[in-house]
């Protein structure tokens, strides 16, 4: 649907209205103040001991609560599926012919799915595809798009062309269309998902790294570690990427939640996570039908859905005002 | 001093912050008096409050600032006590401002011409469209703006600083106000410019009977400009004189320190003479005189008592225990 | 202006041409002949070979790149081989339904969204402001598919109150339009405030406020229509990609727009049918991003007046 590409594109567009402005006063000189030497000074007495991503990240969870409470949510699912062998009431393949499609009952809190199967252990399993095509493929397509836009920043030139318009390109598909895609081409299964958000998802990472890049490139100390022959690729992980780690950090905490939703998408069409294996959009896909019959079991994966990408967005949010203040209102 | 040509008063303004770290006092109980047709300068360097003075007058501060005291009169009524409407009434009307920023002050998306009008529209409901094109065309005329009737449709980005700088004198002026008050009007110019600008206003301040405060940290500006100087420092007056007088006659260390920061062509001094220190913290001000720190004729009294204004003969007013005949004559 | 639009034009064509040449290159690396796949595993293969010889399929890729280039600007994007009947048809017949839920949808998007977004900016920071952004948040975080069921289960399970499918009339649009919508205003509620937050810290603001303007008339004239501009721009993009076709929407509602023709023709591995309604999806965000950058330059006077 491409609407996380969106809601991306609106950060973006967002970053760009409110960076345009001029500074905005500290904590106690209102808007209306023009006194910049002072702005100067207090901006700089508050940023002067040089916080770290750590510390910044700690901070954000001592003031904002949301935030902490988002984190500890994704833990908590992170810790549930992890020992979901541990915490599965059922075996979540075991199938009881005569309790299928059921509501909740005894001995099964969420209720059984169309082959008996208890929906609650099934979920417990299925929410580890969801959090692995959530993390592990961003982790990769953000791998890949920061290398690439490090090399097309700072080298620039030819390569630089080459690789945005790839870039273009791969942006103007929404993601869900070049799954199905991938997925017409490699197979349905779990494996096309992972390629596909692996290897098209680092366009949008490879664009703002390379923006990022691009101004950095003229700092100061950059520039000075140029003066005195430091190598190119040294300058580049050195002097570059600690720079561009806290809008990946924030990037990431974007991304995952849209990969999470176009892989439950895409499970839910059939194309995702293949019977036996199962994740929560195959459960609501193999659910469809008992929906009036049994409505719990077959709601039950996408509320988990739900709460994890809110999480995941929260979390997200909370990042980007800690660690990019430009975009703070 | 508060005969009937004064226009406009300030008593004994405080204007504080409240913010987490506690109350900033960035206007600390501040004097002004401004006659009718005068153009008054308040002088200072950057965070002494002269901003924030003008803010508290045109009752824009925003949160977490507010006026705690004082009373701001404009022709004998307290701006203070006047309604959210009344005040929108009075801005743009009676009381104008123009800022420091010509490049961003302007909407990009309106024509100058409309956000001219616009003004006119707001005050006066009985005229037209088109009267208020006409007089938005005739003030670009009388600010110096070259061919008004075409610049009229012209958007803001297509203009130079200083012909913005114009427009928004125009806009402040449209409504004939009794008093403008200009924000550092000059600084983000040229200095070519910036003469020009000085001079536009001067010129409308005697054809249009306007009075005048003219912020700036620029003395030279002031020397150019005002009739009457006000020098602030932390939130405080420290010292005002007719202008001629001040610039004769520093009083103040501090006004002797900031007239001795400027080059002057007629001196070959080895060093520019500095005012050491900075600004100090309003979270944390000095127990006594605020400008004690800085001063290099400070006495021990200074460092425990707040001086008052002193009035001595010729004309000015001091904050500074070295006007005190008390305080010297009792020998520190 | 008129060279800004052109430079974006001359962008946009070759970006058309390399993502059918990135549709067209993902489907044709398949091993197997499609002829076959075609013809079903029964057919002799002297025919196979002389229909594959006749279709120009032996013929080197960018020699049949080129073919289906030219066909498609005039129109003409193949025949199915599941439905035996030209795509450009198929498409003809889907899109109206896609472009039905699209009005919808973005009505219900623009009606929440730009509303929700205006009154959070102003109440920055209270409780109505974290209830907007939190539905707005909720928006952007729903898995389509779950809470068109939901819906589902609600409105037509328990209540009867509209039909759970299909796409005749309009009660049947009501659940999708929703569904679809509340997803979009996330998006539309977010940029909305942030970009009016931004805006009401210029220094324009402040001589708008200066010159006596009522604070309500300050945020509309001076705020909102600045602020506007890149809503507008983000509400063109959302549009397109809302003509693109809503998969998961058209799925669960059984709406028979471009994306069910999409999962279909995966589904029952159709690949000139997948390969003509992906690229029109494209074609259509492509345009759609243009259409949005058009209007951006309309919509800013500094581009507009060079």
């Amino acid at each position: 649907m491409g609407l996380n590409k969106m809601n991306r594109t609106a950060d973006i567009l967002a970053d760009k209205i409110v960076s345009g402005f001029s500074m905005e006063g500290t904590d106690w000189i209102p808007e209306g103040a023009t006194e910049p030497a002072v702005v100067e000074e207090t901006a700089e007495a508050e940023l002067a001991p040089d916080e770290t991503l750590k510390e910044q990240i700690f901070s954000m969870f001592r003031h904002n609560k949301l935030a902490l409470v988002s984190a500890i949510i994704i833990l908590l699912f992170i810790i549930a599926t992890i020992f979901a062998p541990f915490l599965a009431p059922h075996d979540p393949n075991v199938q009881d012919m005569y309790n299928r499609a059921s509501n909740p009952c005894e001995g099964h809190i969420l209720g059984t799915d169309s082959l008996g199967r208890d929906v609650f252990s099934r979920m417990l399993y299925g929410g580890r595809v969801s959090l692995l095509v959530g993390l592990l493929p961003t982790t990769i397509s953000m791998i890949l798009g920061t290398a690439l836009g490090l090399i097309a920043g700072y080298i620039g030139g030819k390569i630089d062309n080459i690789i945005m318009r790839i870039a273009d390109v791969l942006m103007a598909f929404p993601s869900l269309l070049l799954a199905m895609l991938v997925s017409y081409t490699l197979g349905k299964g779990m494996l096309t998902i992972f390629i596909a958000l692996s290897f098209v998802g680092w366009a949008g990472t490879a664009r703002m790294v390379r923006s990022e890049v691009l101004s950095l490139r003229e700092k100061e100390y950059v520039e000075a570690a140029t003066s005195i022959g430091v190598k190119r690729s040294t300058i580049m992980i050195r002097h570059i990427l600690p720079n561009c780690l806290s809008t990946l950090v924030v990037l990431f905490t974007m991304n995952v939640p849209g990969n999470i939703l176009t892989e439950s998408s895409l499970s839910f069409l059939g194309i995702g996570a293949q019977p036996p294996s199962t994740s929560w959009g195959l459960l609501v896909f193999e659910m469809k039908k008992f929906l009036t019959q049994a409505p719990i079991p077959t709601l039950a994966p996408g509320i988990a859905i739900l709460i994890l990408v809110v999480a995941f967005n929260f979390l997200g949010d909370a990042l980007r005002d800690q660690l990019d203040p430009s975009l703070k209102d | 001093m508060s005969s009937s040509d004064t226009i406009f008063q300030i008593k004994g303004l405080k204007t504080q912050f409240f913010t987490s770290k506690g109350i900033v006092p960035a206007v600390d109980g501040v004097d002004v008096t401004v006659k009718k047709g005068e153009a008054v300068g308040l002088v200072g360097e950057s965070g002494c409050g002269k901003s924030m003075t003008a803010m508290s007058v045109m009752q824009l501060l925003k949160y977490p600032g507010r006026v705690v005291e004082g009373e701001i009169l404009l022709d004998g009524e307290d701006l203070l006590k006047k309604t959210k409407r009344e005040m929108d009434d009075i801005r743009g009307n009676k009381v104008s401002m123009i800022f420091q920023e010509p490049m961003t002050s302007l909407n990009p998306v309106y024509t100058i011409g409309n956000q001219v009008s616009e003004a006119i529209l707001t005050h006066e409901k009985n005229v037209s469209k088109e009267e208020a094109k006409q007089r938005a065309i005739d003030i670009f005329r009388k600010v110096g703006i070259p061919e008004p009737e075409k610049r009229y449709s012209v958007f803001p980005h297509q203009l130079s600083g200083g012909l913005r700088q114009r427009v928004m004198i125009g806009m402040a002026m449209v409504c004939n106000p009794q008093l403008m008050i200009a924000d550092e009007p000059t600084t983000a110019l040229d200095v070519t410019i910036e003469a020009q600008i000085l001079y536009l206003m001067n010129q409308l301040q005697k054809e249009q009977g306007t009075a005048i405060v003219m912020i700036t940290h620029n003395l030279g500006v002031v020397a150019e400009s005002c009739d009457y100087v006000y020098v602030m420092y932390a939130g405080k007056i420290m010292e005002e004189a007719p202008v001629r007088e001040l610039f004769k006659h520093p009083m103040h260390p501090y006004t002797y320190g900031l007239m001795n920061s400027i080059p002057k062509m007629t001196e070959s001094k080895e060093h520019l003479y500095t005012i050491k220190g900075l600004v100090p913290n309003l979270l944390h001000l000095p127990q006594g005189c605020r400008f004690c720190p800085r001063c290099d004729k400070a006495m021990k009294i200074c460092t425990m008592y707040q001086p008052d204004l002193y009035e001595t003969e010729d004309g000015h007013k001091v904050r500074c225990f070295l006007y005190n005949k008390e305080v010297m004559n009792s020998g520190k | 202006m008129g060279k800004y639009i052109t430079k974006r034009i001359l962008i946009s064509i070759p970006l058309m041409i390399a993502v059918v040449l990135v549709v067209f290159l993902m489907l044709q690396v398949l091993p197997g002949n499609p002829v076959s796949v075609m013809m079903g595993e029964k057919a002799n293969p002297a025919v196979i070979e002389r229909v594959t010889e006749q279709m120009g399929l032996n013929d080197p890729v960018l020699v049949r790149f080129g073919r289906y280039l030219i066909d498609a600007l005039h129109g003409d994007l193949g025949i199915s081989y599941k439905l035996n009947r030209p795509i450009a048809t198929l498409i003809g017949e889907a899109f109206p339904n896609t472009v039905k839920l699209a009005i919808t949808a973005a009505l219900v998007a623009w009606i929440i969204g730009i509303p929700a977004g205006v009154i959070s900016a102003i109440k920055k920071d209270t409780l109505l402001d974290r209830f907007l952004m939190g539905f707005s948040l909720v928006g952007i975080s729903l898995p389509v598919f779950w809470a068109a069921m939901l819906m589902q289960f609600i409105f037509s399970a328990q209540l009867g109150l509209l039909p759970i499918s299909g796409y005749t009339t309009w009660k049947h649009m009501i659940m999708p339009a929703f569904v679809l919508g509340w997803a979009s205003s996330g998006t539309i509620a977010r940029l909305t405030r942030s970009s009016l937050l931004g805006i009401m810290k210029n220094d324009y603001i402040r001589t708008a406020r200066a010159k006596g303007i009522k604070e309500s008339l300050v945020v509309v004239r001076h705020g909102l229509k600045n602020a506007m501009i890149p809503v507008v721009t983000m509400m063109a993009m959302q549009f397109a990609s809302l003509l693109s076709g809503a998969v998961m929407t058209e799925t669960v509602f059984g709406i028979g727009g471009i994306g069910v023709l999409m999962v279909s023709a995966v589904n029952t591995r159709d690949m000139p049918l997948l390969q003509g309604s992906v690229i029109f999806s494209t074609m259509i965000i492509i345009l759609g991003n243009l259409v949005a950058d058009i209007l951006y330059s309309f919509l800013d006077p500094k581009i507009r007046e060079q």
